[in-house]
């Protein structure tokens, strides 16, 4: 009691002292006051030391005029002293409210002098709400002016937050109807922050997705934080909790703001994205943590100061930091950013007025908390966008994983099909090689066996008394040299498989190898009643220089083979010279030879040169499946290479092209020895002129024909045989073709105008060519190719000196009996055969010829022969 | 007529074989010992002629082209006109399967080449002497059976005497110097059943009379009928029979004769 009448003393003096000092400008109050600014007519004094007692304000203070920015210094310690007289210059006393500012601040002490005496009140978030003198949002105080009263207002103002006076002047129903009017935007701000915020933490509940509760803690904290400021909360949620009103507005904002944070680190994926904007996002996250520890354990002034710088640093970055990543990739959606724009362009102006860098307006009052819910909208729609994203790359990936896994599938079933296929190849190449090889062996046991069987046959029939000795000869020896080729056929193959046939070219004449070819061909072709045609190109060289060994061979194994699968039809050896004979030292030649066989399949054609494998269709022929592995390796080693086509049914066509080396005819002696054996049973003595340009060739032939017996003249060109010819009763000419001066047919010409010209025969290493303007009737009367053996050469002149009458036929036998024969013939009965042409001959020696020929074939088992001879024609 | 100078004992032998060397060496070897000869070339002109000919022996080369010397014998074989002529082997293989194969399908001798001609004499005139003891039935000859019914019966036989093989029908043909088709169409027109199909039956009424004559097991019938295994064979009796092997067994151990199911 005693201190309050000490303390209405005190006041009473004070009061009695400011009316001593001076007055604070004065303000004239209008008959409606509605928020009118204080600022111009009040006078400010900044008590560092806060120790000053209003006493000592009035005493010592040195108030002056306050500028806006004094009056929204931010942060400070000291305590501000505010002084003013308000005037009612109406006739009725009049009640105002005087607004101080923010509802933050913490102690307010108001002093109003009246009747003499300072009036002190109290209000500010120091105080439970209860005691404020007036129940309004932000500290008010009622004033009562008499009419033409003055009234002399004074009040302190200390926070540890940010301090912001605007102190306005309210009449009590303008204050009222303007905070029904905040209340009614707070409330629907904070609503829909609230309504947000809930509905993140619901999303995150239901779906899981962290972003969604950092969105949510975000909001509600800002609403939180927004009550906080607006005074909202001490108004009506929390009117006694002096002790954290203050607190939970730092804490709020940066609980707040570090969810923001962890939500956009969340949302952009910054950690695996943007490393370096992740770490900087860490740092003001470590800077707000500090900044909370601070302002609810240490200083509340320092850590909320260094909460609104890092506020002021991510309102600015985090716009930037938006932009950039939309900039880089579309990881983020448009939303993002423009809800940071809106954010930040509303929280700038908060928190420029916190730091008392600007004076608070309705701007700075609404804005934050408008943009918040803008912004806390459009993040929402932005998050969820961009969860409809990720969840639709999921779905994607999900479905591309199952395409891809399906592909693969269907890859390695692929694989497993095309393997099996593959294996099943394998096997039945497997399969078909081990058949082809124990048919192989089959044939060669039997084919090496068959023959030596019968030579041994025949051997032991020698032994017998009366045996024909020259047939079992001929049997065996056949028979040997047919196995001999088995052999050497076996042998060229293994050689040829392990590459050991060399290739020795000689030189050689090329017609009289052709014409061998061919003879042997005619031969061969006969068996199976075929037609064999030589299609030689008429200019090839005379002599050439190759393996004629190993060509012949690749020739008659192809003859052979197509002899063996034709029947009555054609083989063609057609030979051809591509070049056009523009190097004298070298020929090409293309070598074909056509069968109208049996033909192969592709698949026949596919394994033909397979060793040991044989056509589908040859297992009724004879053979080793050898012939064409061998020619083919013999033609590579020749340096050609033999290709086949053929048609099932058709017939076939190998071919092959060799370049060969052409060479003079007189390169030939060099190589070849003389031949030893000379028949020396010519019947007669004749006198033979040989003409030939080649000396070697010239003293050979000669040397073969005095060996016969004969006379030999000997010319080396056309001109001196003339001259010999006219000299001597020549019996015979042999003339070469190509010859200096006079050649064979310009020989031929001018002896054919001599009285009994005497036969000519052509012995030349290329067959005939009459040159033009000779007439078609000259001939030669016959012709031989070079190299002949001595026989050949005899036997071709023999039939010029003595031309032997053919033989007639013998008479045949009547209808009746042929027809008996006939029938012995179609049924095989060889012993009667033979009986019947004992009878024949006894019973008729009219008829002892036929029976004769009857009996030959008959003892030879020549059942065609017979069967012609029995024919009815 | 015609060997109105030769004994009238004369012997007369038909040669097959596809080699003319080594027919003149036959002919040469029997001729000096007076035999009558005919000669083929092929196994099926071996055949025709010998029908035609009836000789009293035949020499067959084994390899030849067209049907070889087991596929005429088979066809000789099933033909009544022929079955009694014996049939003498020759061959340079040497194989002993092959020696068995061709007794086995009815040949009465094998002779490998190279031969010794007193071995070919001697046992051409053993096999004229058999042949001659029981040759006075062969006078009466049964009618001349038409060819497919002899491609049948040669079939049929080889089929009896290869129950245990897996045989294709291919394979048959190719044995009989025929081929698959008509093969097949002389079994449907003569038998009513493919050639597999009477394989089948041949095969099941084998098992059947195992089952009912012996103790073979199951297993063994299975194996020695050319069934894969035991479970096929069960299986295609049932189908056939109506009974498992070894319900019809004990049925007909038991004295209930199972009659037998008549297809149609």
């Amino acid at each position: 009691m005693r201190l309050r009448h000490l303390l209405w003393l005190a006041c009473g003096a004070l009061g009695l002292l400011w009316s001593l000092i001076g007055h604070a400008a004065t303000l004239t109050l209008l008959p409606e006051e509605a928020g009118r600014s204080l600022q111009p007519a009040v006078e400010l004094w900044q008590d560092d030391g806060r120790e000053a007692t209003l006493a000592d304000a009035l005493a010592h203070g040195r108030f002056a005029p306050a500028a806006p920015a004094q009056l929204t210094p931010g942060y400070s310690r000291a305590a501000f002293w505010l002084r003013t007289r308000l005037y009612n210059p109406g006739p009725q006393p009049r009640t105002v409210w005087v607004e101080i500012g923010s509802p933050r601040l913490q102690d307010i002490t108001f002093y109003r002098l009246e009747n003499g005496r300072w009036q002190a009140q109290q209000a500010g978030l120091l105080y439970p709400f209860a005691r404020w003198p007036l129940a309004t949002t932000s500290p008010s105080f009622p004033v009562t002016l008499a009419p033409g009263g003055h009234q002399d207002l004074v009040w302190r103002v200390t926070s540890r937050s940010a301090i912001s006076i605007v102190p306005r002047l309210w009449s009590p129903e303008a204050l009222r109807a303007e905070e029904a009017a905040t209340g009614l935007i707070r409330g629907f701000e904070l609503g829909s922050l609230t309504v947000l915020g809930l509905y993140s933490l619901m999303l995150f509940l239901s779906l899981g997705q962290r972003g969604y509760a950092f969105h949510g803690l975000s909001a509600l904290t800002f609403v939180v934080y927004e009550l906080g400021m607006t005074g909202l909360g001490v108004r009506y949620l929390w009117p006694d909790a002096t002790w954290m009103a203050t607190r939970l507005i730092s804490l709020s904002i940066n609980v707040s703001l570090i969810a923001f944070l962890l939500f956009f680190r969340e949302f952009l994926e910054t950690r695996t994205h943007m490393p370096r904007w992740d770490r900087f996002m860490v740092w003001l996250m470590g800077g707000l943590v500090i900044s909370t520890v601070l302002s609810q354990l240490v200083d509340y002034t320092i850590g909320a100061r260094l909460g609104t710088q890092l506020g002021l640093l991510i309102t600015v970055a985090l716009p930037l930091f938006c932009f950039w990543s939309l900039v880089r990739g579309p990881a983020t959606s448009w939303a993002y950013t423009i809800a940071t724009f809106t954010i930040s362009l509303g929280n700038l102006t908060r928190v420029l007025e916190n730091l008392g860098l600007r004076a608070p307006d309705r701007f700075s009052a609404y804005g934050v908390p408008l943009a918040g819910v803008l912004c806390t909208f459009l993040l929402l729609v932005a998050f969820t966008q961009q969860m409809r994203r990720v969840r639709r790359q999921k779905d994607q990936a999900t479905a591309s994983l199952l395409a891809f896994r399906e592909k693969e599938r269907e890859e390695l079933e692929q694989l497993v099909a095309t393997r099996t296929g593959e294996l099943n190849v394998a096997l039945e190449t497997a399969k078909s090689a081990n058949q082809a090889k124990s048919a192989l062996l089959a044939h060669i046991s039997h084919d090496l066996r068959a023959p030596l069987s019968t030579i041994i046959g025949y051997a032991r029939l020698l032994m017998h008394p009366g045996a024909d000795l020259p047939k079992c000869r001929r049997a065996i020896e056949k028979n040997a040299r047919h196995q001999l080729e088995l052999i050497d056929e076996l042998i060229d193959f293994s050689r040829g498989e392990l590459g050991e046939v060399t290739i020795s070219p000689a030189p050689g004449y090329w017609h009289a190898f052709i014409d061998g070819v061919a003879s042997d061909a005619q031969q061969l072709a006969m068996a199976h009643d075929n037609r064999f045609v030589l299609d030689s190109a008429p200019d090839l060289p005379a002599v050439l220089n190759t393996d004629f060994k190993r060509l012949r061979q690749v020739l008659s194994n192809l003859i052979s083979n197509a002899a063996k699968f034709t029947e009555a039809g054609t083989i063609r050896l057609a030979i051809q010279r591509l070049d056009r004979g523009d190097e004298p030292h070298s020929a090409t030649l293309r070598f074909e030879l056509h069968d109208t066989g049996i033909g192969m399949s592709p698949d026949t054609l596919s394994r033909l040169f397979q060793p040991f494998e044989r056509g589908d269709n040859a297992s009724r022929h004879e053979g080793t499946g050898l012939g064409l592995v061998i020619a083919r390796s013999l033609v590579r080693k020749l340096g050609g290479d033999l290709t086949v086509t053929s048609q099932l049914g058709v017939g076939s066509r190998f071919a092959f092209t060799l370049h060969i080396e052409v060479q003079d005819e007189a390169a030939l002696f060099a190589v070849t020895e003389p031949s030893g054996t000379v028949r020396t049973t010519a019947l007669q003595n004749h006198l033979v002129l040989v003409a030939d340009d080649v000396p070697d060739s010239l003293a050979l032939t000669a040397h073969w024909l005095r060996s016969a017996g004969h006379t030999v003249l000997e010319a080396t060109d056309g001109d001196e045989a003339l001259w010999l010819l006219g000299r001597h009763a020549v019996d015979v000419v042999v003339s070469d073709q190509r010859m200096p001066h006079r050649d064979g047919w310009e020989l031929l010409r001018a002896l054919r105008e001599l009285p009994a010209p005497p036969p000519v025969l052509l012995y030349s290493a290329e067959p005939p060519q009459r040159p033009a303007g000779y007439p078609d009737g000259l001939h030669f009367e016959a012709q031989l190719l070079k190299p002949a053996d001595p026989d050949q050469l005899l036997d071709a002149i023999e039939p010029l000196l003595a031309p032997r009458p053919p033989q007639p036929a013998p008479p045949r036998p009547d209808a009746d009996r042929l027809a008996e024969l006939r029938e012995l013939v179609e049924a095989g009965r060889i012993s009667d055969i033979e009986s019947w042409a004992r009878a024949l001959g006894h019973d008729q020696p009219a008829y002892a010829g036929f029976a004769r020929r009857i009996a030959d074939a008959a003892a030879e088992l020549d059942l065609d022969t017979l069967a012609r001879h029995a024919s009815p024609a | 007529m015609i060997n109105a100078n030769d004994t009238p004992a004369t012997a007369h032998l038909l040669i097959v074989d596809d080699s003319l060397d080594e027919l003149r060496l036959l002919k040469n070897l029997l001729d000096a010992h007076r035999f009558r000869l005919s000669v083929a070339f092929d196994g099926i002109q071996g055949y025709q002629r010998a029908q035609t000919l009836r000789p009293d022996l035949i020499l067959m080369d084994v390899r030849m082209p067209k049907a070889d010397g087991f596929s005429a014998c088979r066809l000789l074989k099933a033909d009544p006109q022929t079955r009694d002529i014996p049939v003498v082997f020759l061959s340079a293989a040497t194989a002993p399967e092959e020696r068995l194969t061709g007794l086995s399908i009815g040949g009465v001798d094998y002779v490998s080449k190279p031969f010794l001609a007193e071995e070919v004499l001697a046992r051409v005139r053993i096999h004229l002497q058999l042949a001659g003891r029981h040759s006075a039935p062969q006078a009466l000859a049964a009618e001349p059976l038409d060819p497919d019914e002899v491609l049948l019966q040669a079939g049929i036989a080889l089929i009896r005497h290869r129950l245990s093989e897996p045989l294709t029908v291919e394979e048959i043909a190719t044995q009989l110097g025929s081929y698959e088709k008509k093969l097949s169409a002389v079994f449907r027109q003569r038998t009513g059943l493919t050639v597999f199909g009477y394989l089948r039956e041949e095969r099941l009424k084998t098992a059947r009379r195992w089952l009912a004559e012996t103790d073979t097991s199951i297993q063994d019938i299975a194996d020695q009928l050319g069934f894969q295994n035991a479970g096929n064979f069960a299986t295609a009796f049932r189908e056939r029979i109506g009974l498992t092997p070894t319900a019809y067994r004990k049925s007909v151990r038991a004295g209930r004769p199972v009659a037998e199911e008549e297809e149609a």
